[in-house]
């Protein structure tokens, strides 16, 4: 226990200097807490606070601080920002996703050692590089491991099932921080949903582990995808094991989540995470904000034309720039995600208060003002149309994937959709039919010899 | 002289069985992450030894304002699950400020009643931190061992425990459990009732009733016969002498006996099962309860089978 105790105390110290950790003690404080649970079931009293938002006043000073050895790093050290002529954030401009995308090397330290090649999903045509070193990576395994234990309650006997792209920092990560909990890492990959599904019902009866997965982390759109089968298969929630389900990458609607919780007998939760901005991540609370940590990155909301401060209850784009404590290798100062949000109304009076926070992901704009999100809603609260959900909106009007002419579905969307901007809806039987390609996560499937013919992804 | 002796010993099996009874009934508070590992035991022996040392050579009022602070800080941690903090803490207050205030107004009885109060209160709440914060076994012989050798250089060959006891004799805090001070003192250490409680409950938790009652039955054994010996003139006897080689047989003898190793029977019955070749099949208590071309499917039919439970799933190849 002195040992534990020193250990936390040289963490806490390392938060908030804002100098690098030492791997081997954050490491060895993963071991403790692994160890406590273990020995007890539950860590003891105070342990929310180990990872909680310090006191706003203190938090302020911390980013100031954090961030100023993040833009001198940057500026001394990234070709690409080398011409930035002072460490003021406001006067940095924002740095777009297409300039990583182009050139990734010139956002690489020249201190770095890069170790590990991370690739986004590329949705949109190319993936995005981003490098990592080998301190990044440990640090990050590290700390999610904590945070699976503290705040996740993963413990040794959980089988944690990953279905995700498997050349994302979230594998590369999640396949190291999983064992450091005592659980049992399940490489699934997002293999053909029927495949999923039955390696999910397979009793596995491994000495200290529960029988069947009990926790599976997925995309939403391939969590979609599983939901279709579990119905269309005769899957009943009691087949499974699940606990939880966490669902991050994509935009994840109430309706869909309702439904996942059904089919599959478990809670699932809606994260954020991306790979360039890691290892800022953000939770949903159960009154529907995304609560972002400010320890790790600055989160910025920005208007996503004039790229000045969002106001309140005002759309916007998260902009992050991840601090240099975790950060050595790919550094990148006002990220534009790409990703919209709105701002809160007014301060969050939720259990995560102390977080910064804004609305869920609303993914992009599709037409106008109206967001991934709103079209989703519209869309997955209908059980009729196949899933994962496929549209493209052209000229205001809502092209759908249905898998077949349906008049009643027609008029039961045209209905919801007077709320909307949109100026008409059309349904169309396959992806190929809409008027430009709608790519999601879930098409990313690798090829397995468990089924002859593929199944086709978000067709009836 | 017996009746104080005896006295003594019942004070001693109290505290024993308060210290069990706490850890049926109550947690301590415990860190968020950590759990006792064997560099704590060595901070601990090193605090212990160099200890008595230091104190020899540090003014006696400070000596005495360290261990108040200690008391009210046990006394206070061992009551809160009782009586709740703030009372705890008050108790634990009025403890301390009147172990102080009799000793001022040079009331003797009521000074060692109040010390075997406090040691009383430190011995449950040390030895139930340590049993909660999971110590082993093995740390507790290794502890044990480690304050065989000390207590027996302190205590039988040297006069470092007598010279210790006796610049506290009749001071708050003594760390000693006394029926009384002076020149016929009957008094143990602190150290002696922290091994002689802690050893028993960690053997009753690790390896059962069996083994915490023959600790506890070792310990009255050790306690009869060293009051004997003292009755019979032998002088101080160093307990920890026979009580650290006593735990340290023990902890030997339990950790050898044959623990059965974590079976699995519903997949070793599985194995011997005879099923169709070519198809995955589930097994539940030695039937097949479900049949499928997947292993899930399988698992699947078991359940539409009507059973509850997750069953074993098995696949022979066609011939």
């Amino acid at each position: 226990m002195f040992g534990t105790a020193v250990r936390q105390l040289g963490y806490a110290w390392t938060m908030m200097s804002g100098r690098r950790f030492r791997i081997k003690d954050v490491r060895a404080l993963v071991e403790d807490t692994r160890a406590t649970m273990e020995a007890f079931g539950s860590p003891g009293e105070g342990s929310d606070d180990m990872l909680a938002a310090a006191d706003p006043e203190i938090q302020e000073d911390l980013t100031k601080r954090r961030l100023r050895r993040t833009i001198r790093h940057a500026r001394a050290e990234v070709p690409y920002y080398r011409a930035l002529e002072s460490d003021d954030l406001a006067g940095i401009a924002p740095t777009p996703k297409q300039a990583l995308r182009g050139m990734s090397a010139a956002f690489v330290s020249e201190l770095a050692r890069p170790a590990v090649l991370a690739h986004t999903t590329g949705t949109t045509g190319s993936p995005t590089l981003v490098w990592f070193s080998a301190y990044e990576i440990e640090l990050m395994s590290s700390m999610a491991a904590l945070a699976a234990m503290l705040n996740g309650g993963l413990r040794s006997e959980h089988l944690w099932a990953n279905a995700i792209s498997s050349r994302s920092i979230a594998q590369i990560v999640a396949e190291r921080a999983v064992p450091m909990t005592g659980a049992g890492f399940v490489h699934l990959g997002m293999i053909d949903p029927r495949a999923t599904l039955d390696r999910l019902a397979t009793p596995m009866h491994v000495p200290g582990k529960q029988p069947l997965v009990t926790h599976l982390n997925v995309t939403a759109s391939y969590l979609a995808a599983l939901v279709q089968e579990a119905e269309r298969g005769g899957w009943s929630p009691r087949d499974f094991g699940l606990i939880e389900v966490t669902s991050g990458g994509e935009v994840l609607t109430d309706a869909l989540r309702l439904r996942a919780e059904e089919a599959l007998g478990a809670r699932v939760y809606d994260g954020y995470s991306m790979t360039e901005i890691a290892p800022v991540t953000g939770r949903v609370c159960n009154d529907g904000h995304l609560h972002l940590p400010s320890d790790q990155g600055l989160i910025e909301v920005l208007d996503p034309v004039t790229m000045e401060p969002a106001g309140p209850d005002a759309l916007g784009v998260l902009v992050v720039t991840p601090y240099s404590t975790f950060r050595d290798t790919t550094l990148l100062l006002r990220y534009v995600t790409g990703d919209l949000v709105r701002t809160l109304p007014e301060p969050p009076t939720c259990a995560l208060a102390a977080i910064p926070a804004t609305s869920r992901i609303l993914g992009r704009a599709v037409d106008g003002d109206v967001t991934t999100r709103d079209v989703l809603d519209l869309l997955q609260a209908e059980h009729a149309l196949p899933l994962p959900t496929r549209f493209a909106v052209e000229d205001g009007i809502l092209h759908v994937v249905s898998g077949k002419d349906d008049p009643a579905l027609l008029s039961r969307l045209e209905e919801r959709a007077a709320a909307t901007k949109l100026k008409g809806i059309v349904l169309v039987e396959s992806p190929d039919d809409l008027p430009r390609p709608c790519h999601v996560r879930a098409d990313l499937i690798e090829q397995s010899f468990e089924h002859a013919a593929h199944l086709p992804i978000g067709v009836r | 002289m017996t009746a104080h002796v005896l006295g003594l010993h019942t004070l001693i099996a109290l505290t024993v069985a308060l210290a069990a009874l706490f850890l049926s009934r109550y947690e301590i508070p415990r860190p968020p992450v950590g759990k006792f590992v064997g560099s704590d035991i060595a901070v601990m022996i090193v605090a212990l030894v160099a200890m008595p040392f230091a104190y020899l050579h540090i003014p006696v009022g400070i000596v005495v304002t360290i261990f108040g602070v200690v008391v009210f800080t046990l006394a206070q941690l061992t009551l809160a699950p009782v009586l709740g903090g703030r009372t705890a803490a008050i108790a634990a207050a009025v403890l301390v400020g009147g172990d102080v205030a009799a000793y001022f107004a040079g009331w003797e009885p009521a000074v060692l009643v109040l010390n075997d109060v406090a040691v009383i209160l430190l011995v449950v709440g040390v030895v139930n931190l340590w049993v909660q914060t999971a110590v082993t076994p093995a740390q507790v012989a290794a502890l044990a061992a480690a304050l065989t050798c000390y207590d027996t250089l302190a205590t039988g060959l040297s006069s470092l425990t007598l010279d210790f006891v006796a610049r506290l004799d009749g001071l708050p805090f003594a760390p000693v459990l006394a029926t009384r001070y002076g020149a016929d003192a009957s008094l143990v250490g602190l150290g002696d009732c922290l091994m002689l409680t802690l050893w028993p409950l960690v053997a009753y938790k690790r390896y059962g009733r069996r083994a915490g009652w023959l600790a506890a039955g070792i310990d009255a054994a050790l306690l009869a016969v060293a009051a004997t010996a003292f009755l019979s003139g032998s002088g101080a006897i160093p307990l920890l002498t026979p009580l650290g080689p006593l735990i340290v047989a023990q902890w030997l003898f339990w950790r050898t006996r044959p623990v059965p190793a974590p079976s699995r029977p519903v997949v070793e019955r599985a194995l011997g099962e005879m099923i169709p070749a070519g198809v995955w099949v589930a097994l539940a208590d030695g039937e097949i309860v479900g049949e499928g071309p997947t292993p899930g499917s399988a698992r699947r039919a078991a359940r539409q089978s009507g059973l509850a439970t997750v069953p074993v799933v098995r696949h022979r190849p066609a011939e």
